[in-house]
């Protein structure tokens, strides 16, 4: 889905990565499709939210985009370069991305201060003198710069995932990945976090790829919103039209499932709770991969797989009964 | 010399200064440190402090029984047994000391590369460690002194390489859990190069419980040298060993029982130093002793 | 069952063959020439230097050597030794029994009062007998075997000079005589081993008695001599047994040492005197003999783990 000419920062195409595994007691070796042809751009100060279950492939899909993994199939391209190009090239690109992680207590070096730990990138781009800059970023990122020789443990959640976020931005990335980098705080840091991107996003210029299991979350930072499903993307559209008209079943499910102060909401939530749990990707289902759980799902499902099509005005999803599917839910739903 | 997990001890923090702070305020800990300070000074200066020169013969007393003129008694030969079991103690923390270091370096490089880099390499180094383990310890330090040769280097590269791959695993272990940490993603994504990260992050993280492990390998390893010195495979004569010392004594044990008693003493002596602080060590490094909070971080 | 025992075997199999290989590597590695040895070192012409290195095959490359060596052994001959002159399978002969009865004597021992003690120490645990009983395990563990061998002669010489002046006597000999000399040797040994069986059935058992499932048979009102000796020590057992696997290790460590202090002409002395000799035969075969008990042994007590452990049968 290339946009109008101008060559995206980043560009994700028909990315796939298959890791083989062996089950226990089992001879044969396994394929676990945990992504499985996602593709995707981010232009430069936009923030993409993915969203998805977990175990939909969306970790492995951040550390394919950031390349701490190879991809099995497919290119990731920065300025139109791919990061896998052999040679200085490639490590450079590689070099563009940051990420910050979920653990806040385990992303930082338990032995190092938080100091060291956020100077890292700096100091690997060869630059001797760091301590001010670490200052600068720490101040930042709402952090008193006499944290810096504390050590990881001795700061709180909050503290330590800002100081994630003052590592992963020292060095001017071009891209940070976030991965499910709030959902272990509680909601009032989540949202205070939330809005510390946001201003960072102003100031900096930098894209985010925010990936989160929490569609309100993903909602609140992005510009545009990816659904992910068994490895698969099921619908991509703008944030404000996704929020407005979520067209995939799967989409509809996961945004009744989130808690909204909205009485309208709440007596709408029903019975399109997702029930079950999602199928083994070492094994999917046939067909659309969502129709085992699917409240719409016909043979038709079973048997074809729904390509990404345009529902309008830019909005992509992959379903048979997109349309359909969106306003029977919502009448299912009237009629409780 | 508690061996149990007493009362939950103050929070500590893993920093050097304090750990010598710390293993004073452990009951065994501070016991265990006297004792291995008393032997190391005898190491140093034993000789400037022994009543003879240990391989100075007195043929007027041979196997002379304890007295004034020789506290601990003499040999067959004449020697101060006193002198002697105090040069033995310069032979056995060498060794404890020696071999435990080599052990440790061998068993940590192994483990580390081993860990970080698995596959084919991983394999290999764990097949040829399992071929290892098929020999009895004693068995294989006996054979390892055999094919190396006799002396106290020799003696203390074969305990090391016996008691390596014990180090290896534990070294292992962790270098797989950390090989993958979030921060070694991180340092991986600040473009940091292998050999730094190795450096950097995987060798301190690993160090604890390898540190641990080094401190309770002690007196095993002092064990393993006074059974190869006492079966004749340790530094040669006349060198005072108390192995050595033990195995000759032997051979006089119904007339002069002194020969035998003062090595066992000392040498149980230090092995009960070792002991007491490798538990007391553990006791103060091993995380799952510490409190709550430094649990996760330290893990 | 069947295809994992098949494949038990097979790995031991391969870790066998391994150890033939480093055993081998290590006789070829101790310095010194058996040619040597044989022919004398000083005094022999280059000819007769050369005519025997051919009757002994040395001359051919390590891994034809070794190939020979092998197949050799396989059928039980080791060759001849260079010191005595004898056939070293006739020697090995001689000498294994002797340390087999010891090895066999000191499990049975050690079990027998190892297990009960433990037993007894986890039901009493943290009370007077129990700290007794640990006090004395901390001073067995702080002590080497032949330390305790020493101690035993010490005290024999004094109290119990029947036990003290022997020296071995087969038993086809005389049967009074092998057990007395027999006796300080076994006590020296059985000691640690004891201890440790005592020290891994009192961890075991304790374990097993804060089970839950204990609990719940406490709680219903099983009598508790029958939870402790019935419910408990079933489930404390199959970690026991394992252990033995370890235990082996030390006690055929223990048993070179015991048999140097107390002079009996089992296998582990035998071991050493052709290692101070370089009797290369003879230590490449003794070597050999140790290792292959040890992993066998060991294999044994993994195939035994699923018998005792019902968890482990579907693997």
């Amino acid at each position: 889905m290339a946009s109008e000419g101008k060559t995206p920062l980043l560009q994700v195409e028909n990315l796939k990565k298959q890791f083989h595994v062996r089950s226990r007691g089992a001879r044969d070796i396994r394929l676990l499709r945990a992504v499985d042809g996602v593709s995707l751009h981010l232009e430069a100060g936009e923030t993409l939210g993915i969203v998805g279950e977990s175990g939909c492939g969306k970790s492995t899909l951040a550390r394919l985009t950031v390349g701490l993994l190879q991809p099995s199939e497919g290119r990731v391209l920065i300025d139109g370069g791919d990061i896998w190009e052999p040679g200085a090239a490639g490590r450079e690109r590689r070099r563009k991305f940051q990420m910050v992680f979920q653990n806040p207590s385990g992303s930082m070096n338990p032995r190092r201060t938080v100091g060291a730990s956020v100077a890292e990138p700096l100091q690997a781009k060869g630059v001797r003198n760091t301590a001010e800059a670490v200052e600068r970023m720490l101040t930042l990122v709402g952090l008193d710069p006499a944290l810096a020789t504390r050590k990881p443990h001795q700061l709180s959640g909050g503290q330590q995932q800002r100081a994630s976020i003052a590592r992963a931005l020292i060095a001017d990335p071009a891209i940070v990945v976030h991965d499910e980098s709030i959902a272990s705080l509680d909601i009032s840091l989540q949202a205070q976090i939330l809005n510390l991107l946001l201003d960072l996003q102003e100031d900096l210029g930098t894209s985010y790829l925010f990936i989160s299991h929490d569609l309100a979350a993903v909602q609140a930072i992005s510009h545009r919103v990816i659904v992910m499903y068994l490895g698969e993307v099921v619908e991509a559209s703008a944030a404000e039209e996704f929020s407005g008209r979520p067209l995939h079943p799967y989409s509809v499910a996961l945004r009744n499932a989130t808690l909204l102060p909205d009485p309208a909401h709440e007596r709408a939530r029903g019975d399109t709770a997702l029930r079950g749990d999602v199928p083994s990707p070492m094994n999917p289902p046939s067909g659309c991969r969502f129709h085992t759980r699917c409240p719409l799902a016909t043979d038709l499902c079973a048997q074809q797989k729904p390509l990404l099509r345009d529902a309008g005005r830019g909005h992509l999803v992959a379903c048979h009964y997109a349309e359909a599917g969106a306003g029977e839910v919502a009448t299912q739903e009237g009629a409780l | 010399m508690s061996t149990a997990p007493s009362a939950p001890l103050p929070k500590t923090r893993l920093r050097r200064p304090y750990l010598l702070d710390q293993l004073l305020r452990h009951k065994g800990g501070a016991f265990g440190l006297a004792i291995m300070a008393l032997f190391i000074l005898l190491a140093l200066f034993g000789r400037m402090v022994a009543p003879y020169d240990p391989n100075a013969n007195d043929y007027l007393n041979l196997l002379s029984a304890p007295s004034a003129q020789h506290w601990f008694g003499t040999d067959e030969l004449g020697r101060d047994t006193l002198s002697r079991v105090i040069d033995g103690s310069r032979i056995a923390v060498a060794v404890a000391f020696l071999s435990v270091s080599i052990a440790m370096a061998i068993g940590v490089l192994i483990g580390v590369i081993s860990g970080y880099f698995g596959g084919m390499v991983d394999s290999v180094l764990n097949r040829s460690q399992d071929v290892l383990f098929a020999f009895p310890t004693l068995l294989l330090a006996i054979i390892l002194v055999a094919v190396l040769g006799p002396g106290l280097f020799n003696a203390s590269l074969a305990i090391a390489i016996v008691y390596s791959p014990r180090f290896a695993r534990i070294a292992r272990a962790s270098a797989l859990s950390i090989k993958t940490s979030e921060y070694l993603d991180a340092a991986r994504l600040a473009g940091v190069n292998t050999p730094t990260i190795l450096v950097r992050h995987i060798l301190p993280n690993v160090m604890p419980p390898v540190i641990v492990l080094a401190a309770l390998s002690m007196s095993t390893a002092q064990l393993a040298y006074a059974s190869l010195s006492f079966l004749g495979l340790g530094v040669s004569p006349p060198q005072a060993d108390w192995g050595s010392m033990l195995s000759k004594g032997r051979d006089f044990i119904t007339i002069a029982p002194w020969l035998v008693i003062w090595p066992t003493v000392a040498l149980v002596m230090l092995m009960l130093a070792f002991n007491v602080l490798g538990d007391a060590i553990r006791d103060v490094l091993d995380p799952s002793h510490s409190s709550s909070k430094s649990t996760d971080t330290l893990t | 069952m069947l295809k994992m025992i098949v494949m038990r075997l097979l790995g031991v199999a391969l870790v066998l063959l391994a150890v033939s290989a480093l055993v081998f590597a290590f006789g070829a590695l101790i310095p010194g020439d058996m040619t040597s040895v044989i022919v004398g070192q000083e005094g022999a012409t280059q000819e007769q230097f050369e005519a025997v290195r051919q009757r002994l095959g040395l001359d051919k490359p390590l891994p034809v050597q070794y190939v020979n060596w092998l197949a050799n052994a396989l059928q039980g001959d080791f060759g001849t030794s260079p010191i005595t002159g004898r056939s070293v399978a006739s020697d090995l002969v001689r000498q294994f029994p002797v340390s087999l009865e010891l090895a066999l004597l000191t499990l049975l021992v050690s079990t027998a009062i190892g297990l009960p003690a433990g037993i007894v120490a986890a039901v009493h645990a943290n009370r007077r007998l129990d700290v007794l009983i640990r006090v004395t395990l901390l001073f067995t563990f702080s002590v080497p075997i032949f330390v305790i061998g020493i101690l035993l002669l010490l005290v024999g010489s004094r109290w119990a000079p029947d036990l003290f002046h022997v020296s071995f006597t087969p038993w086809s000999e005389d049967p009074v005589m092998h057990v007395r000399s027999m006796a300080m040797p076994l006590l020296t040994i059985a000691f640690p081993i004891t201890a440790m069986t005592m020290q891994m059935t009192r961890a075991s058992m304790l374990e097993v008695l804060h089970a839950p499932y204990v609990v719940t048979a406490r709680a219903g009102g099983v009598r508790e001599k029958r939870i402790e000796y019935l419910h408990a020590l079933r489930n404390a057992l199959p970690p026991i047994v394992t252990f033995i696997g370890f235990q082996l290790g030390i006690l055929l460590g223990g048993l070179i040492v015991v048999e140097q202090i107390f002079s009996l002409p089992g296998l582990g002395r035998g071991m050493l005197e052709a290692i101070n000799t370089r009797d290369y035969p003879m230590v490449t075969a003794t070597t050999l003999v140790f290792a292959t008990a040890f992993v066998i042994i060991n294999a044994l007590v993994d195939l035994l783990y699923p018998l005792l452990d019902p968890r482990q049968r579907g693997r």
